[in-house]
């Protein structure tokens, strides 16, 4: 089942026709932030790493995720792991541009080592931002993921379930 | 000898029409070398968005990667989707009857609305 995070106000039937079984709605399904809400993915870029790490560590913080507008703190990723928390990349910040793709690569190979659980998601604040599900996994690719592990990024709903 | 090299199909997408030169040429320069090597073609239009991409086996990811980072064409704002890949025409051919199926099915509005940038949408079966 691919899952994609979007702002609201994407088009859900779009989506659908993209492939994604399940859309996750940033301020209804997840929150991006810097302060405690439920369903929180820590907003990296709008704060210090020391701070974030205080963040993720709160029951009611799901993971973090990142624009790579600078390159991310080793204890992030110790904080996410340790809980193994969800570390999201965002596709539409990263292939902005080289700079943003060099952080987010050595971000995912991290998150990786530090066991946090690397996902990736387009981030969409409109249509023309979405990728497909093909896309998003060749992005992933991209960063370094093989094959399963880049459809695993996707799929990681399901394996979030099977955990529970 | 001769080897008679395989092809692969994709499927694409695009957020609004487009032709099929201006569609190359912007994948071009997303592709590189492989541009070259990859003997594109596009084969089939479905529709004036949906048509099929025609390559050398082996460079379907590097499409697929090129349709995700092609934003622009002719300095307008476009985004090209792929949808499936597969080594028959025919298999692709059904799929893009489904598409253009299921975009008869849904409300003509929701789908006229969302290239306008309207905030109407309607929620995934």
């Amino acid at each position: 089942m691919y899952v994609d995070i979007v702002e609201n106000g994407v088009s859900l039937d779009l989506l659908h026709l993209l492939g994604f079984k399940k859309v996750l709605i940033i301020g209804k399904d997840v929150n991006i932030g810097t302060k405690q809400a439920k369903n929180l993915l820590v907003a990296l870029d709008l704060m210090g790493d020391s701070q974030a790490a205080k963040l993720i560590k709160s029951p009611m913080c799901i993971g973090a995720v990142s624009e790579f507008s600078r390159p991310i703190g080793e204890q992030v990723f110790k904080a996410l792991g340790e809980d193994r928390k969800v570390f999201a990349i965002s596709a539409r910040a990263f292939i902005a541009n080289e700079l943003r793709l060099k952080h987010a690569s050595f971000a995912f190979a991290r998150a990786k080592r530090a066991k946090a659980v690397p996902i990736i998601a387009s981030f969409a604040k409109r249509d023309l931002e979405l990728f497909s599900p093909m896309q998003l996994i060749r992005l992933a690719m991209l960063l370094g993921a093989d094959m399963p592990e880049a459809k695993s990024m996707l799929r990681w709903l399901d394996a979030s379930k099977e955990k529970a | 000898m001769l080897v008679r090299k395989k092809h692969r199909y994709v499927l694409v997408l695009a957020s609004k029409p487009v032709q099929a030169k201006q569609l190359l040429d912007a994948l071009r320069p997303r592709l590189g070398l492989a541009y070259a090597l990859a003997d594109l073609s596009i084969i089939k239009f479905f529709d004036k968005d949906l048509f099929a991409i025609r390559c050398i086996r082996g460079y379907e990811g590097k499409l697929i990667e090129a349709t995700a980072l092609t934003r622009s064409i002719d300095q307008e704002e476009i985004a090209l989707w792929s949808l499936k890949t597969s080594g028959t025409i025919k298999s692709i051919e059904e799929y893009a009857s489904k598409v253009i199926e299921e975009r008869r099915n849904r409300p003509a509005r929701a789908w006229d609305a969302r290239w306008q940038g309207d905030q109407f949408h309607t929620s995934p079966q």
